[in-house]
């Protein structure tokens, strides 16, 4: 700066008096240096974007159809496999081996046979074929109906269904109304059909010879109760996942209530209805900014946010586990910076600090952060309950191929048992060599079909819920990330507004000059 | 500089407050703060972002070659079938064939047969650029940082010159005014003089 030495001496006692200035007020002088930087500042605060989360987003929406193609395919193969093993001519012996897989598998989705079952071959049989039923309905009943215990249900849901199938392929002549005392003799009577209709109307058949329709009970209500089966333990994952959808719902409810009520501005537009309320049950009792801080949530705010950045940058929530606990350095920051722009001026000059349109931006960016994941959590729950229910009615469906299957192996491919008695069984074997006949062609339609139909998609629906961890994860950095420019948006607004304000060398200079043209006009 | 001047601009500068700028400080080194924190999580994430897509594609992979093996088994003895032409092994092709038709999903190929010399899958990484936070975190900084003695006093110095060029041009301007309005009342009284 070029001053002239006269004119520096004339300018000195203004310097002085500045220099010696220490007391505190909310006025000061404007600095046209630092307006430029604080602009340049907020404007590159506002350019700042966060492309990774957006690259991982779309990587994970991929990643989910690669794997659940992968997953497929490698089911398929292992299907296949299986196949050529229970139909190679070298390795002898393969109904036997085929009946044996099919058991275990069996057995490995119900986790325990029903009471007695173990050493009753005959009654484990007729228990197969009441499993054997569960083909053809509408899944969400059934499970539904298994749920309840509730065989019943699913049966009159099978009976509906078979007897639509046969008005369709008899015309007129079957009665939908009537009751199975006057269907079952037309089952009985009819001719085996072709089979694409097999499962339902050896399904009928089963149920019309075996089925007592009072006192029938749910054959999986006791094993339904015992955990360590596929199905069980989806069953209890369902229940699970119920409840947590209904707290994941209700939670996201409230918290979009506080955020409806706190962004409803008051008549004068200054600060929102709930966080004025807030502050003025707390006003009186406010010792220091901090305080007033805590009160409005924006220690809760930072310490939910560090949370949220920890779980999220983390990898504890692809893996479901608890988010781990929050780093309290960031928290302080957070809060300070929060408390500073709740009146920090005011505190320093020994005033209670007014609430600030900034502190209230802060409260508001932790409450939206709250709704957005209470949202996604909701909406994850309900994606893993969906996955649950997937899992669950894959198992019913499987479980009634390999009914299928192992009927045919036992009655000789018709895929109806006569009433039990050996010397029946032995004369329906076919003639034929294994796999030629009826009873392969149906034995191993009935297991490849329970691997189409059960064991992949329950497997692919394993894999959903990873996908949809993932996913979560995913959508909540983003919005993490989204929010965290939110919740720091005020600190730059109120560091914008402050570069911008203050004394103007013309103001001062049109103050003096009014005073001196007044002495003047005085002394005229 | 006139008494008067002096006297105004020292009443307005006596208001002139540290509370401000500390509240700027503060607000500047909690930004910058909570930059820094935001960076690190970002990089972290990034980190397990890359982690989860290395590991992904080993799955994938070991899920190929489970499914290679497989179908590479099945295929060996679906050949052998072939080759025998034997009745039971001629049953033997035609119920695997027709078996494994069974729900097949015309959308999905099936892995081609070579197990081996195949090259490791491509990881696509995300890069991370901490250079737009540290470009914020070096302005901020700078914004937070307490002027030196001699700043201040260079800046009051260049504040108190503007404020004396603003009051010169203003009075300048009053004097000019004045001027003005004295030549045009002289000219008014000259012009009502004459008759």
């Amino acid at each position: 700066m070029k001053v002239s030495l006269a004119r520096g001496w004339r300018l000195a006692p203004v310097v002085l008096v500045a220099l010696g200035v220490s007391g505190c007020s909310s006025l000061y002088l404007y600095d046209a240096k630092r307006e430029t930087a604080t602009t340049a500042f907020s404007q590159d605060f506002g350019k700042l974007a966060f492309p990774e989360v957006a690259d991982q987003q779309a990587y994970i929406r991929q990643l989910a159809q690669d794997e659940t193609r992968q997953v497929t395919l490698t089911l398929m193969a292992s299907r296949n496999a299986r196949i050529a093993t229970f139909v190679d001519p070298q390795k002898g012996a393969a109904p036997e081996r085929l009946q044996r897989e099919v058991e275990g598998r069996l057995k490995q989705i119900l986790g325990t046979w029903p009471e007695g079952l173990e050493a009753d071959p005959e009654a484990r049989k007729a228990f197969v074929k009441q499993l054997q039923l569960m083909r053809g309905r509408p899944e969400a009943m059934w499970v539904h109906a298994v749920a309840l215990s509730d065989f019943k249900t699913a049966f009159e849901g099978l009976r509906e269904e078979y007897l639509k199938s046969l008005a369709a392929s008899h015309a007129a002549a079957v009665d939908t109304t009537t009751g199975p005392a006057l269907l079952c003799p037309d089952v009985l009577a009819a001719p085996v059909p072709a089979l694409g209709d097999l499962s339902i109307y050896a399904s009928m058949v089963v149920a019309c010879r075996n089925l007592d329709r009072e006192t029938h009970k749910n054959p999986l209500a006791e094993v339904t109760t015992k955990p360590g089966g596929f199905l069980p333990d989806a069953l209890a994952a369902i229940a699970t996942d119920e409840k947590a959808a209904a707290v994941a719902a209700a939670n996201a409810k409230a918290i979009k209530a506080d955020v409806e009520a706190a962004a409803t501005p008051k008549r004068d537009g200054t600060e929102s209805a709930q966080v004025a309320k807030a502050f003025a049950n707390l006003k009186a009792d406010a010792k220091d900014a901090t305080d007033v801080a805590k009160a409005l949530g924006a220690k809760s705010v930072a310490d939910e946010l560090n949370k949220w950045l920890a779980l999220q940058f983390g990898t504890a929530a692809a893996s479901g586990a608890d988010a781990p606990p929050a780093d309290v350095k960031r928290a302080q920051t957070l809060l300070d910076l929060a408390s500073a722009l709740i009146g920090a001026g005011d505190a320093a000059a020994g005033r209670t600090p007014e609430i600030s349109a900034g502190a209230a931006q802060v409260a508001l960016a932790g409450l939206q952060q709250r709704l957005d994941v209470a949202q996604l959590e909701a909406q994850h729950s309900a994606a893993v309950m969906q996955a649950d229910q997937d899992r669950a009615s894959a198992l019913v469906y499987e479980m009634a191929d390999l009914a299928s299957a192992e009927l045919a192996l036992a009655c000789g491919g018709a895929g109806v048992c006569a009433p039990a008695a050996p010397s029946v069984r032995a004369t329906s074997r076919p003639a034929l060599p294994w796999p030629s006949g009826p009873q392969g062609a149906t034995a191993l339609n009935a297991y490849a079909s329970s691997w189409v139909a059960g064991r992949i998609p329950y497997e692919v629906a394993g894999y959903h819920v990873i996908q949809a961890d993932r996913a979560y994860a995913a959508a909540k950095a983003a919005k993490t990330a989204q929010n965290w420019k939110s919740l720091l948006q005020p600190a730059v607004d109120r560091m914008l507004a402050s570069a911008k304000g203050g004394i103007k060398p013309e103001q001062p200079a049109a103050f003096a000059a009014a005073i001196a043209g007044g002495a003047l006009a005085g002394r005229r | 500089m006139n008494p008067m001047r002096s006297l105004a601009c020292v009443s307005l500068l006596l208001l002139g407050g540290c509370a401000e700028e500390r509240a700027f400080q503060k607000l500047t080194n909690l930004t910058a703060k909570s930059t820094v924190d935001f960076k690190t999580s970002a990089a972290a994430y990034v980190e397990n972002a890359n982690e989860l897509r290395r590991t992904a594609a080993d799955g994938n992979q070991t899920l190929d070659d489970l499914a290679r093996g497989r179908a590479f088994e099945a295929a060996r003895l679906r050949q052998t079938w072939k080759a025998a032409g034997d009745p039971l092994s001629k049953a033997a092709l035609q119920a695997f064939d027709a078996a494994t038709a069974f729900g097949r999903d015309p959308t999905l190929t099936e892995p081609a047969l070579p197990l081996f010399g195949r090259a490791a899958p491509a990881v696509t990484v995300l890069k991370f650029d901490g250079a737009a936070y540290d470009g914020l975190v070096k302005q901020l900084t700078a914004l937070a940082k307490p002027p030196s003695l001699q700043e201040e006093a260079s800046f009051l110095l260049g504040y108190a010159k503007q404020v004396d060029d603003a009051y010169n041009k203003d009075m300048a301007d009053t004097a000019a005014g004045a001027a003005a309005a004295t030549e045009a009342g002289a000219a008014a009284k000259a012009a009502t003089a004459k008759p």
